[in-house]
């Protein structure tokens, strides 16, 4: 049942919001920390190839970028909803990617947490597709009902 | 509603802004292959003057032509077959396994070394695999899983980069090598 007082979207969206930004501002982290790393796993995906292969050395920047940015703004709580709203379309994002990768029975490395593989260990599969969808969980209470407490918004209604 | 799309337009921008500046300024600029290699092999014999080896094949990576010019020495590429990595082999190359420690400890090629793109990030570009493997002249010959893996092309970039230019790519992978029944060994890497 959806929440219906602003208290019970605050126990929701808080930890939601927090837990989620701080994720992806850890993940955006750890990729620039190698971007080379994360670039061999964009190209391990092999959706950019031919002439769309200038794609994946700015890829490897723009999209750690995106997530400290869409991150930090959700642990904030700055325009919550906004970088909710990006977040879940990286992860739906992700997900194409991902699936696209096991239907075409490719064998690559995630690089979604740089060098940790946690929770999913080993190549792309459907782990991963299991995790962003979980992670669109925690986003969605974010996009909807606004950053609940402890936000520099003050746009959370119920 | 409105508001919401358009802040999220401008957070992915932003995202889009800085990411770009720094691919431009970043003093590590991405690459996405290994450099070419030119390793020259001696001629294979002429009909009915030797034993044949690696008959019947003709190198992917090569610019080898027929028979006809066989007295002329061939050159090899980045990406080499297996009669071609058999051969250097006899010309002293050493093989590296760019698979995951899973895969490598399941089999791999006899005396390979274990060396994947990751191990060059944990220790900043100097694995101490590399340790063993001979100086900076030795060829490697790098594999991976065949087809359309793509770690064997990483760690020969990671390679060229610590300054091993002789650096080959085995591009049928290790199930050629499995396939022709030639040597191969489970566990740890032999330098553990």
């Amino acid at each position: 049942m959806p929440p219906t007082t602003p208290k019970a979207v605050g126990l929701l969206t808080f930890p939601c919001r927090v837990a989620l930004g701080a994720m992806f501002v850890f993940a955006g982290i750890l990729k620039l920390g190698e971007p080379q790393a994360f670039a061999d796993a964009i190209k391990g995906f092999k959706i950019f190839t031919g002439e769309r292969e200038f794609m994946i050395p700015l890829m490897s920047f723009v999209l750690p970028w995106t997530e400290i940015i869409a991150g930090s703004m959700l642990v904030l709580g700055l325009w919550a909803r906004g970088a909710a709203g990006v977040i879940v379309a990286m992860l739906l994002a992700f997900i194409a990617g991902v699936i696209s990768v096991i239907l075409r029975g490719i064998d690559t490395k995630c690089s979604c947490f740089g060098d940790i593989e946690w929770p999913c260990t080993g190549g792309v599969g459907w782990c991963q597709v299991v995790r962003n969808m979980i992670m669109i969980g925690l986003a969605l209470p974010v996009f909807i009902w606004g950053p609940g407490p402890l936000a520099l918004d003050r746009e959370s209604k119920a | 509603m409105l508001r919401t799309l358009q802040r999220a337009c401008l957070i992915a921008f932003c995202g889009i802004l800085v990411g770009g500046a720094h691919a431009v300024l970043t003093t590590k600029p991405i690459k996405l292959k290994p450099d070419e290699v030119v390793t020259e092999l001696p001629p294979r014999p002429m009909p009915g003057q030797g034993q044949g080896q690696g008959q019947g094949t003709q190198s992917t990576g090569s610019v080898d032509a027929p028979q006809v010019q066989a007295a002329q020495p061939r050159v090899l590429g980045l990406d080499i077959t297996l009669d071609d990595a058999l051969e250097l082999q006899k010309m002293g190359a050493m093989f590296v396994d760019a698979r995951d420690r899973t895969e490598f400890e399941a089999g791999h090629i006899d005396g390979a070394f274990w060396l994947p793109a990751k191990l060059f990030y944990e220790s900043s570009g100097k694995p101490e695999a590399l340790n063993f493997v001979g100086d900076t002249n030795t060829i490697l010959v790098i594999y991976c899983g065949g087809g359309a893996c793509d770690a064997s092309h990483n760690t020969a970039r990671l390679l060229q980069e610590v300054g091993y230019k002789r650096t080959h790519v085995l591009t049928e992978g290790y199930p050629a090598w499995v396939d022709r029944g030639l040597a191969t060994n489970t566990g740890k890497p032999f330098y553990e």
